[in-house]
């Protein structure tokens, strides 16, 4: 029966829906390029590791680091949004 | 395996369904047209396809190529060339969508059908509008499509900036270029100032004792600290901003003379290069199907930009009313990304998650000066809100370092989204 159900069903079964992960990510697209890939003069993001994203996004947020444009953008996130954005680059491919 | 009567029909009865199934369709994938190929359009076509390859996405966009706005203000420097500005949506045709060529001519926002200027119509499930901005050739006397083959606009990258290169080209040592800057909103809010700045960086090598005017219809006006101190350093005198309530605001245009009356006995100008920004609004493919409200923009929701006057329509970009975010390419193309989630997950049945839209401007001052404006914005009691903790212009008083680093990120970004949305 669980056979008939299958052969029965779309063929193709739906992809993930775009979760939190990807819609904080997207915003960040626009300068570090599709899923981080960028292919200019700001820095990439894809493959990235987690600590060092979550570091970097904490120390901008604090102003311990001291960027351009970063540290203004940093601080419209919380703690949880930063480590779920680290987490999302870190799984991307470089 | 030993087959019994019972169990050998079965299998008969799964094979004929199995045939059965591949030879009726499964439910057919919803469609989604998107009108309009530039920032907004292109983004949005784009990330519906990758989001679900499933869908349906037809993107109408006007005959290729596609010339930027952002960055165009270098041209008119002579920086760069028209074919440096060129996008194409061969990549994003070759990606699964389809690309339509052509020009919308009617919206009907209740059957999502939209009528093409060769006769034909596209009909689908969810409509995404993103046409961009009209110039308002009825809303300053004197300036209309007419007078802008003579004052080029150049608001609108292509032509009319490779036109308003040339006036300049043409430019007498000691002549006048005025700019006019109409109110707000307008698409790119910097963008007046960027170019004022870099024509006056260009005059000070090639035309050192011309002046540039910039004649403003605002008392006020976006970085404006970062630019009047940029200003001062850069071109001292060669350049200066005329607010509206100082003689600033143009009432009517005489494009024979290249005169701009202003009121209250203030003017008129008369140039030798007048560049006129004309006031905007939402195009009147949007207007005749009863997208725009009073403000001559469309209302919209800001959870999935989606109309307030009809459900199942998104006008994202320039043409909708998504303040307090700017009319940018940064802007539409945030925009672009979140819809496209949010229409794949409103189709699933789902609820999308809550958006967190992003705009960082950058404004070159000099090639190798620029300054930048952010701002993050999320959904507050309904409404599109700034964070208050975040966002802001570069520091005042940088030092050249950090101003050459900003220019070098400006080009980073304009790369960035040429590729996002265009690659």
């Amino acid at each position: 029966m669980l056979a008939a159900l299958l052969l029965l069903a779309p063929l193709r079964l739906p992809a993930e829906a775009p979760g939190r992960g990807f819609g904080l990510a997207a915003a960040c697209f626009g300068c570090h390029g599709t899923d981080g890939v960028s292919r200019g003069a700001i820095p990439s993001l894809a493959g990235r590791s987690e600590r060092f994203l979550l570091l970097a996004l904490g120390e901008y947020r604090s102003g311990a680091s001291s960027g351009t444009v970063m540290n203004r953008i940093a601080r419209g996130y919380s703690d949880e949004e930063l480590a779920l954005l680290a987490a999302w680059f870190a799984g991307r491919r470089e | 395996m030993r087959l019994t009567r019972r169990g050998f029909v079965g299998a008969a009865a799964l094979a004929g369904f199995a045939a059965l199934s591949r030879r009726l369709p499964a439910a057919p994938p919803a469609r989604v047209l998107v009108v309009g190929g530039g920032y907004a359009g292109a983004c949005c076509a784009k990330y519906l396809q990758r989001l679900d390859p499933a869908l349906a996405v037809t993107l109408l966009t006007r005959p290729d190529p596609y010339y930027t706005c952002p960055f165009s203000n270098l041209l008119l420097a002579g920086r760069l060339g028209l074919d440096e500005l060129e996008q194409r949506h061969d990549a994003l045709a070759h990606a699964g969508i389809e690309v339509r060529y052509g020009e919308a001519i009617a919206v009907d926002p209740v059957a999502k059908r939209v009528q093409l200027d060769d006769g034909s119509a596209l009909v689908a499930d969810r409509l995404v509008l993103a046409p961009g901005v009209e110039f308002a050739f009825d809303a300053l006397p004197g300036y209309d499509a007419a007078a802008a083959a003579i004052l080029p606009h150049a608001w609108e990258a292509g032509a009319q900036t490779v036109l308003l290169r040339r006036q300049l080209e043409a430019l007498p040592d000691g002549g006048t270029v005025l700019i006019s800057v109409p109110p707000e909103p307008y698409r790119c809010p910097p963008g007046p100032y960027e170019r004022a700045s870099l024509i006056a960086w260009w005059l000070r090598r090639a035309r050192p004792r011309a002046k540039l005017l910039i004649l403003d219809a605002k008392d006020r006006f976006s970085k404006q600290a970062l630019f009047r101190e940029g200003w001062q350093a850069l071109y001292g005198q060669q350049l200066e901003w005329v607010p509206g309530s100082d003689g600033g605001r143009i009432e009517r245009v005489e494009a024979a003379t290249r005169t701009l009356h202003a009121g209250f006995g203030f003017g008129p100008y008369r140039g030798d290069v007048v560049n006129v920004i004309p006031p905007q609004r939402a195009p009147k493919l949007l207007r005749e199907a009863g997208l725009t409200d009073a403000s001559g923009w469309c209302p919209v929701s800001p959870l999935a930009f989606e109309s307030s006057r009809h459900p199942g329509v998104h006008v994202l970009g320039d043409a909708a009313d998504a303040a307090p975010m700017p009319k940018s390419a940064y802007s539409a193309t945030s925009q672009a990304r979140a819809v496209a989630a949010a229409i794949v997950a409103q189709l699933r049945g789902e609820v999308p998650a809550a958006p967190v839209y992003l705009n960082t401007c950058y404004s070159l001052l000099a090639p190798d000066y620029g300054i930048s404006i952010a701002a993050v914005y999320r959904v507050a009691d309904g409404r599109l809100t700034a964070v208050p903790e975040a966002g802001g212009t570069s520091p005042l008083a940088a030092d050249a370092a950090f101003r050459a680093r900003e220019a070098v990120f400006a080009a980073g970004t304009w790369t960035s989204l040429n590729a996002d949305a265009f690659g």
